[in-house]
């Protein structure tokens, strides 16, 4: 398939001005010095979306995840950089933003087309599509502040999917919903595939994995460096035993590993791992090298495979690890270079 | 090809549904305290300037005389008053939703025309009520000059939002100077009874202008057409100006409100 970018985000900046205050009293009584400057939320950040990708974007809280869809949306200008968008986008920052308690299911899919840039054909010809999809036949008619969240997330998630627009912007989409209707929208995302660009956001990175073509790490408003293929390759082609070190780059393992701690990973063959074991691995589309503890080992198509989580308490659903994919066993955990 | 300003219409069809459909939705009288609240004013002003007025001004009956000012005044104020907070109200839209925002201070003026529609029904109805002499001409006035007034205060209710959300008190002190600007229009009083030199002041009001055009229209035969043309022009430079300085400070309100 041909290659064409449909949304080129070029070294993009953003900051806010936080506590900004507005009212009188307060611009009264700070004229000469005003505190809280700016802030940067997004520093430099480069991307490329092509036609018919899928991308996820992955980051803890305050990241700046939301931030890049509302500027690739056209919500907030940058700062500095410039941002290529080719094609019409729908953006669903907020389930359930463009939608008001009073009016029923119906009048909601027409009010929350309209703001989504549907014009009135297109909605009266995906009307029934939307309402059978988001499997609220019967709720339609009546107000939605009798709705349950989510059912007006359902109700949302529906239009946007129906929408005209080619590319979908979707944050943190699934956090609401039963896990019928969320395996029900991976289905028709990963049907539509081809014919749109999506780019969401989620705290659950198997889930992303699952959806998503490639995954960006954002940490503190900057993008993670996509994954380094060299030094995968290199650390793979190791011989046995040998050490090495590497630098934490996130709390998933917290509060055993915290961020900037050194760790110290002895490369062992994989079917010495044993339960509890702590073990560096990697995935084709994550930018980074993963550190988890193995929960469990089990054997599937007599492959061994090692089930694993991080410790932190935002605990991701556990992961699938084999051979394949292993890098190394943590020996030594330490604050300093090691 | 759905472009713009298809969007601009079909946001503000919705936002227009949505707004008269939510409005008096939990009220027990619903949708007649569109008639109950002029007609209560007027009620009220006859009660309290009944002692200082006489019972009529010229041929219209001081009742009558009130009800027009008040049904020009509540079209006005509650649309810029509605207008100054709507697009704080709908920051969750605003900040999550790229659309066209203005279509939510359209809608706004778009659901008050229904009760002003309603109200001007009313004010004939009393006019049978009072005896008063109906003509066709002054029917066909009273419709230019409301076209006027809607462009009028859709211009002013841009520019009101816009400085609200910069500044979030202005919604506090348009209150009063909305109150100013009631007792600087001629609507429970008229204007002979206010003294030569100070009734420049109460002229240059543009408010004083457009009841002055609505009693003329109903009541006399004699229309001013250089009050008509003044007002036009106002009109068109303040909706001008006022989308104009909506357009530029557009792309700043997801980060301010």
């Amino acid at each position: 398939m041909k290659i064409i970018p449909i949304i080129i985000f070029n070294q993009v900046c953003k900051s806010f001005t936080l506590n900004r205050k507005t009212s009188l009293k307060w611009r009264l009584s700070n004229i000469g010095h005003i505190k809280n400057g700016p802030v940067k939320i997004i520093k430099d950040v480069t991307f490329v979306i092509n036609q018919g990708e899928t991308v996820g974007l992955f980051g803890p809280n305050g990241s700046g995840k939301s931030t890049i869809l509302r500027l690739i949306a056209k919500i907030l200008t940058p700062d500095s950089g410039t941002i290529l968008v080719k094609g019409k986008i729908a953006p669903v920052i907020e389930l359930g933003s463009g939608l008001h308690p009073e009016l029923t299911g119906r009048e909601n899919i027409q009010l929350y087309s309209s703001i989504l840039g549907m014009s009135n054909q297109h909605i009266s010809s995906h009307i029934e599509k939307i309402i059978s999809f988001s499997e609220l036949n019967e709720f339609i008619d009546i107000p939605i502040k009798k709705y349950s969240s989510g059912m007006k997330a359902r109700l949302a998630f529906s239009v946007a999917i129906f929408s005209d627009a080619s590319i979908l912007l979707f944050d943190e989409v699934f956090a609401v919903g039963d896990t019928s209707f969320r395996d029900k929208s991976i289905r028709i995302l990963s049907q539509m595939k081809n014919s749109r660009s999506i780019l969401l956001t989620s705290h659950d990175l198997s889930l992303m994995q699952q959806v998503c073509d490639r995954i960006l790490i954002l940490d503190k408003g900057m993008l993670v460096n996509e994954q380094n293929e060299a030094l995968i390759e290199f650390i793979s082609q190791m011989p046995k035993n040998h050490t090495f070190v590497a630098e934490a780059t996130s709390n998933s393992m917290y509060p055993l590993i915290k961020r900037g701690d050194y760790i110290s990973a002895k490369k062992t063959e994989f079917n010495d791992i044993k339960a509890d074991d702590i073990i560096l691995f990697y995935l084709p589309n994550l930018p980074e090298i993963i550190v988890h503890r193995v929960v469990d080992i089990i054997n599937e198509n007599k492959e061994r495979i090692c089930i694993t989580k991080g410790d932190s308490v935002f605990g991701l659903d556990a992961w699938k690890i084999h051979k394949s994919n292993y890098l190394g066993k943590v020996i030594k955990i330490g604050e300093k270079n090691i | 090809m759905f472009n713009k300003h298809s969007q601009l219409i079909a946001t503000t069809v919705n936002f227009t549904k949505r707004e008269i459909k939510t409005r008096y939705a939990e009220s027990l009288f619903g949708s007649l305290w569109i008639v109950i609240y002029p007609l209560a004013f007027a009620v009220i002003s006859v009660l309290v300037f009944s002692f200082v007025f006489r019972e009529s001004i010229g041929n219209t009956p001081y009742f009558l005389f009130v009800f027009v000012g008040f049904n020009s005044w509540f079209w006005f104020s509650q649309t810029v008053v509605y207008s100054t907070r709507s697009l704080i109200n709908n920051r969750d839209l605003i900040i999550n939703n790229k659309f066209p925002t203005e279509s939510i201070i359209f809608s706004i003026a778009c659901a008050r025309i229904i009760d002003y529609v309603i109200n001007v029904i009313m004010i004939y109805i009393l006019m049978i009520i009072f005896n008063q002499i109906i003509n066709f001409n002054g029917f066909l006035l009273i419709l230019l000059i409301s076209v006027i007034q809607l462009i009028f205060q859709i211009g002013i209710s841009l520019i009101a939002s816009v400085v609200n959300v910069y500044f979030r008190d202005w919604q506090n002190i348009m209150d009063i100077l909305l109150q100013l600007i009631f007792y600087a229009t001629p609507i429970v009083y008229s204007l002979d009874i206010i003294p030569i030199q100070f009734r420049n002041i109460i002229q240059i009001n543009p408010m004083t202008q457009f009841v002055l055009a609505y009693r003329e229209a109903l009541f006399q035969s004699n229309i001013s057409t250089i009050r008509i043309i003044l007002l036009t022009i106002l009109s068109i430079v303040i909706f001008v100006l006022g989308y104009y300085i909506y357009k530029k400070s557009e792309h700043k309100f997801a980060e301010l409100i």
